[in-house]
């Protein structure tokens, strides 16, 4: 899961940037990767991606601020 | 329910391993606290004896005990000692029955270190924000007190005492602020808002409650209903609720943070929010998500540096306020109404200041806040300027509007979603900005200029939100050097977007459209002067985006250690104290050492007079235009009795003369404002009360001028006026004149013109011996006022509509047009008001003197008290005396009533009589037929310092 949206944010915002920078812990809205345009195009994604539906307060930096706690966030939502 | 976990740096900082404190230990360490703010309170630059006196006084007439008094008073006087004799007696108690708490945090060598780092930062910031007289009385006084011992105190506390604490503290400051009475009820207000939202019923049912208990209170500052309680509570409250109550609701719902009244309290009563009315709108998960994360000493020591960026904010703000901002009446060229825009602008500072200094003491108690602002200066594009510029507002907008508009449209396509949410957010923006106007001056406003600032900023930030959502937005990982190419890009879209934010702003500010295009027009502004400002403009941005992206990354741009962001905060500390010490700024030459005189000093803004030109953020900062009674507590004046008063009454009573619309004081009040008793006889002066007839044996002097010689600020009897009567009448005495009378016609914000139609219409009624004819150099300004709001049809005085004429005045032309046609004129239109109440007193055969005051201390121009002395001269007024240079050798501090209210106060008004009577004494008095030459020669004798 986590491999999936790493991809997704390198393709996505990132392009031509070394995916060996982007880690589990880099910070996406907290480090200005994520704004809100983007957040709300991570959020369709894996709304799409993982069949879950996501909640206007659940986009926010407790659930998408890093890779792991957006898997950490899909994964408690696929339960 | 979420819980907050507080993440520890170093082995003194988690105290004992359950985090707890039992009883012994807490009431030591309690002892010791309080012993730490006692001590504090009695060093130099803590609480002043005065102060001290005065809570004793308080109690005492309040009818408390002999023996309580005594105590107290014994307490207050003695607060060093007993500060001292308490540190030790809980520091033993600590070691020997507590839980060795403050040995844990002495043996922590390393943390120790960073803490007195810290605290001597600390205290360096307080010195600067008091010497620089930065915000107002309040903050840079009890406030930063209470601050900075609190802060002391906290860090030493166990974590699991440091919120409970935080929430004492910052209760407590909201009493010490605001006082007791206003203090209390606003707390009562706020807990039951609280104890409302936190109710366990549906949130529909929360919210009509709310929404009761807020129209109720409306309601009764509306019906103008006696409270117990002042003005000043309305103000604050509404700053607390407004927006963190719709946070705190959301939050809740949706179970983001934690739940415990101990949480609602620390958010809702946020220590800095009682000197701040303007307060950013922090959101209460990321509150609690980043509170202690990380080291805590860096958390502090990010703090103290936000301060400082707050700091050098303010006084960057001040600098411009001074020298750059331009009253809108006196703009009628090209380079004066560019500067007015972009100085305009560039007040955003403050607000910037103010924010930083915000979340910086928030920081000082583990609240490690994201940054507020970032760089909105050097923004690439409208959405990036959005994001930068007040960045809890963007998250505020995105939380509560933005995302649930956007989520609740799921089957539409994105560019609709990015619309409507996009231009609801907006709306609500205007709709808030409305809201808090309403909440902070009560009053409401819908304007033509103002909806076209929010639609125009929507629009270009729709446009930007669209574009990126289409092709994307460059975002890296790890920071490169840009090539010059792209440096000159970058510089280029952030000079763009600066040169339309300003011009937006500059109508934003504009009562109207019309008053904004009238500016325009009569400056004939020019494309050349134009394109020589975007160049400077853009030339200095383009500097800035090459410094940030050469060195903006580097080790002091961005200190990661807590050592590194030691220095980058010391030295520019260190800098602003040297500036900040006239003993040293002296030595950087006379200009430097003027400018930084100037910059210490609070003072109101020339251009502050033309109020309607202010900004939305300018205009509710201006706590004394809109709730007198704060700002009375914020610059610590003496408190009024009567609350619910904010001005002296004024009453139109001059209609029936000449049509000459002017002001004069109600006849016979007995009120207090501007802390003072504020009576006035039955002809409507602030005077004793005189009969219309003059008596046999009496030398009559009519006094008019404004609200200098009014008193403003002074008791009646500290008024020049009566000090010169009260020695008239005990050392001039003589056969044939057996009494002095000075009648004080003068009244707040006269004009000249009015001061002469006052004359005329009923000062001569009184059969006056004599007129003192006050001016000041800084006359202009409300006379001009008078004059462009009086009907051309209505001027009292053919001359002087025939100078309006010639200014190329018409009964069309607009209140501000009319003024800056004017002011060109002023000479002229002084000339003939000298020459015509020189005219009126000869035709009745009263002498007249021409009496020059000092208009602000050491603010007046010498040329300009020159200019004045000749032209009263050419007049033809009998005597011409000069009393600008009253208050020579005194510190402006020293004479004024505050830092932000330059009208003198009893020592200034004391200086004032004495150089007038010294001047009378030189032969002035004898020409005006006050003195016979045998009573001067008597009393040039004798000390005129003692009435």
């Amino acid at each position: 899961m986590q491999e999936t949206i790493k991809e997704f944010i390198l393709s996505e915002f990132l392009p031509g940037e070394d995916p060996s920078q982007l880690m589990e812990a880099t910070p996406l809205i907290t480090g200005g990767i994520l704004d809100s345009l983007a957040t709300l195009k991570m959020v369709e994604f894996l709304e799409k991606t993982f069949s879950i539906r996501i909640e206007a307060h659940e986009a926010d930096v407790d659930n998408l601020d890093t890779i792991e706690k957006i898997s950490n966030f899909v994964a408690s939502k696929t339960v | 329910m979420v819980e907050v976990k507080l993440a520890s740096g170093s082995s003194a900082d988690t105290g004992n391993p359950n985090g707890s404190a039992n009883w012994a230990s807490t009431f030591c360490l309690g002892l010791f606290s309080i012993g730490l703010i006692g001590l504090a309170a009695g060093l130099p630059g803590g609480i002043p004896d005065t102060s001290a006196n005065e809570l004793a006084l308080r109690f005492a007439s309040r009818g408390f005990s002999d023996w309580f008094v005594r105590l107290l008073e014994f307490v207050v006087l003695q607060r060093l000692w007993i500060g001292l004799g308490l540190v030790l007696l809980g520091g033993i108690g600590d070691h020997y029955i507590g839980m060795r708490r403050l040995a844990d945090v002495v043996e922590d060598r390393v943390g120790l270190l960073k803490f007195l780092a810290i605290s001597v930062q600390l205290a360096i910031v307080v010195w600067v924000c008091r010497r620089f007289h930065l915000e107002h009385g309040a903050f840079s006084g009890v406030f930063l007190f209470l601050t900075a011992t609190g802060f002391f105190v906290h860090h030493l506390l166990p974590p699991n005492l440091r919120l409970p604490f935080f929430v004492f503290l910052s209760l407590t400051t909201y009493v010490m602020v605001l006082g007791w009475r206003d203090g209390l009820f606003l707390l009562g207000f706020g807990i039951v808002l609280i104890a409302f939202a936190r109710l366990p019923l549906a949130l529909l049912y929360r919210m009509i409650l709310i929404m009761s208990l807020v129209l109720g209170l409306i309601y009764v500052r509306a019906s103008g209903w006696n409270s117990p309680w002042s003005d000043a509570i309305w103000t604050i409250l509404w700053s607390i609720f407004l927006f963190r109550m719709i946070i705190y609701l959301f939050d809740m719902r949706h179970g983001k943070a934690p739940t415990e009244w101990k949480h609602a309290l620390a958010y809702f009563f946020l220590l800095p929010n009682v000197v701040f009315p303007l307060f950013p709108p922090v959101d209460y998960a990321s509150l609690w998500r980043n509170y202690y994360q990380g080291d805590p000493f860096k958390t502090y020591q990010t703090g103290v540096y936000w301060m400082l960026v707050g700091v050098v904010h303010l006084l960057v703000y001040r600098y411009i306020d001074y020298y750059w901002i331009e009253s809108p009446e006196v703009i009628i060229s090209s380079k004066a109404w560019i500067q007015y825009v972009v100085a305009n602008y560039l007040l955003i500072i403050r607000l910037s200041g103010q924010f930083h200094l915000i979340v910086g003491i928030l920081h000082l108690f583990g609240f490690g806040l994201p940054r507020c602002m970032d760089h909105y200066f050097l923004s690439s594009g409208f959405t990036d300027y959005w994001r930068r510029v007040n960045i809890y507002w963007k998250d505020f907008i995105q939380k509560v509007i933005y995302y649930p508009a956007f989520f609740r449209m799921r089957e539409l396509g994105n560019t609709t979603k990015i619309v409507i949410a996009t231009l609801l957010g907006f709306l609500a923006t205007w709709l808030f900005h409305s809201l808090q106007w309403f909440g902070l001056r009560g009053s409401w406003t819908v304007s033509q200029t103002d909806i076209f600032f929010w639609s125009s900023l929507a629009i270009l930030v729709l446009c930007g939100s669209l574009y990126e959502a289409k092709f994307g937005r460059k975002r890296t990982l790890v920071q490169r050097q840009s090539t010059l190419r792209e440096v000159a890009w970058r510089g280029f879209k952030a000079t763009s977007v600066f040169v339309v934010m300003a011009f937006l702003w500059s109508i934003w500010i504009s009562p109207s459209f019309e008053n904004w295009w009238n500016l325009l027009v009569r400056s004939k502004v020019s494309f050349i002067d134009l394109i020589s400002i975007v160049l400077l403009i853009g030339g200095i941005l383009c500097g800035c985006v090459y410094f940030f992206d050469r060195w903006g990354k580097s080790r002091w741009m961005s200190p990661k250690t807590f050592w590194d962001l030691a220095i980058v905060t010391s030295l520019p500390l260190c800098l602003i104290v040297i500036l900040g010490t006239p003993q040293f700024s002296g030595l950087l030459g006379s200009g430097v050492d003027a400018t930084m005189s100037e910059l210490r000093t609070a003072r109101l803004n020339k251009k502050h007079d033309s109020m309607q030109f202010q900004g939305y953020y300018e205009q509710l900062n201006d706590v004394n235009d809109f709730n007198f009674r704060l700002y009375e507590i914020y610059s610590q004046k003496p408190q009024q009795k009567n609350v619910g008063n904010q001005q002296p009454k004024k009453v139109r009573t001059w209609e029936q003369n000449d049509g000459v619309v002017g002001t004069q004081l109600v006849p016979n009040l007995d009120e207090f404002h501007f802390g003072h008793p504020f009576r006035t006889n039955r002809w409507g002066m602030r005077d004793q009360d005189y009969a219309l007839e003059r008596e046999k044996g009496t030398k009559r002097v009519i006094l008019l001028g404004g609200s200098i010689s009014l008193g403003r600020g002074v008791a009646i009897e500290d008024g020049y006026e009566a000090l010169l009567e009260k020695r008239l009448n005990q050392d001039h005495v003589r056969e044939g004149v057996e009494k002095f009378e000075i009648l004080n016609f003068s009244v707040g914000r006269h004009g000249i013109l009015q001061r002469l139609v006052l004359l005329e219409h009923k000062g001569f009624e009184f059969q006056p011996d004599v007129v003192f004819f006050t001016t000041h150099i800084e006359d202009v300004r409300p006379d001009i006022r008078y004059l462009s709001r009086t009907p051309l049809q209505e001027i009292p005085f053919p001359e002087v509509t025939e100078l309006m004429r010639q200014a190329g005045v018409t009964e069309e032309t607009p209140e501000e047009e009319i003024q800056a046609r004017l002011f060109p004129f002023w000479k002229q239109l002084l000339d003939v008001y000298f020459t015509k109440t020189v005219e009126l007193c000869r035709a009745r055969g009263t002498r007249v003197a021409l009496i020059i005051i000092p208009s602000r201390p050491q603010e007046d121009e010498p040329q300009s008290i020159e200019d004045l002395v000749q032209r009263g001269t050419r007049a033809g007024f009998d005597s011409v005396i000069d009393l600008s240079w009253a208050y020579l050798g005194y510190d402006k501090m020293e004479v004024q009533v505050s830092p932000d209210d330059t009208h003198p106060n009893a020592l200034g008004h004391r200086l004032l009589y004495e150089t007038f009577y010294s001047e009378l004494l030189r032969g002035f008095g004898e020409s005006l037929g006050l003195f016979s030459s045998e009573s001067t020669t008597k009393n040039q004798k004798t000390s005129i310092t003692a009435p």
